[in-house]
């Protein structure tokens, strides 16, 4: 099962119906909730990149802590989390730290950094370390039966500036106008089976 | 992500770098791709128990 979260940005729904990071966690677990019906128990694993690590996190919480018996199998059930690049905390420097989110999320998702879209989206500083503390737990809970794996990238993206740690940030118009022909191809690749 | 956010600071983990940017680090060219064989062997891993515990809720094992 592949979900995009950016998919109601792409399809044109106005910002407000869409909600934030929580309001598509709690979409995504319901929606495996469904699709699990008839095999509640069998294995489950989450290969996310960027903030759909964050997602992921969010939807192992609220999978847990619901008081729905057939909610809770989607967090005992799952047995691997691979996060590409996830920003798993903030920096110090958490206004230039955003922004470099941000960028990146409007280069991902193809549109203007200055969208409030984009900004409903992203989690705050508070939400990214909520998360973070929430998976730790988890982790710890399931021990040997949950692999967890986290990848980063070796190489920066030109323009995109992360809290201060390099190089510029050039205009968001800049980015968005190249961003349209990148999010071709982003979807394309990323709906591409591993083999 | 610069490395210190995009680690959990956890003593299982096991943390690798893939030779790419943001972006392409989840495009891999093919079989022979090296990031992508480093991404498989865990998988594969994971495909297997998740094999052995499909077989065990089958038989009631």
């Amino acid at each position: 099962m592949t979900y995009g979260y950016d998919s109601s940005i792409t399809q044109g729904y106005h910002a407000v119906h869409q909600g934030n990071m929580f309001s598509h966690a709690r979409d995504l677990l319901y929606k495996l909730e469904a699709k699990r019906r008839k095999l509640i128990s069998r294995d489950l694993v989450f290969i996310a990149h960027s903030l759909g690590g964050i997602l992921v996190k969010e939807v192992l919480r609220r999978s847990e802590t619901d008081p729905d018996p057939k909610i809770n199998k989607i967090f005992m059930s799952t047995t691997g989390v691979f996060f590409f690049g996830t920003p798993h905390r903030g920096s110090k420097d958490w206004s230039s730290f955003g922004e470099g989110v941000s960028a990146v999320a409007g280069l991902l998702l193809g549109v203007d950094t200055n969208d409030k879209v984009i900004h409903a989206l992203l989690p705050t500083g508070p939400e990214l370390e909520l998360c973070r503390e929430s998976f730790a737990v988890q982790w710890a809970k399931r021990g040997e039966r949950l692999m967890v794996r986290t990848f980063q990238e070796s190489k920066g993206i030109t323009g995109i500036r992360w809290g201060g740690f390099n190089q510029l940030v050039l205009s968001a118009s800049h980015l968005a106008s190249r961003s349209r022909l990148i999010n071709e191809n982003d979807r394309l690749c990323l709906r591409t089976p591993l083999r | 992500m610069p490395p210190d956010s995009s680690t959990l600071d956890h003593p299982n983990q096991r943390a690798r770098v893939i030779d790419a940017d943001h972006r392409q680090m989840v495009k891999f060219s093919g079989k022979n791709d090296g990031n992508y064989e480093m991404v498989k062997d865990d998988i594969e891993e994971l495909v297997m128990n998740a094999e052995k515990s499909a077989g065990e809720a089958v038989t009631g094992m």
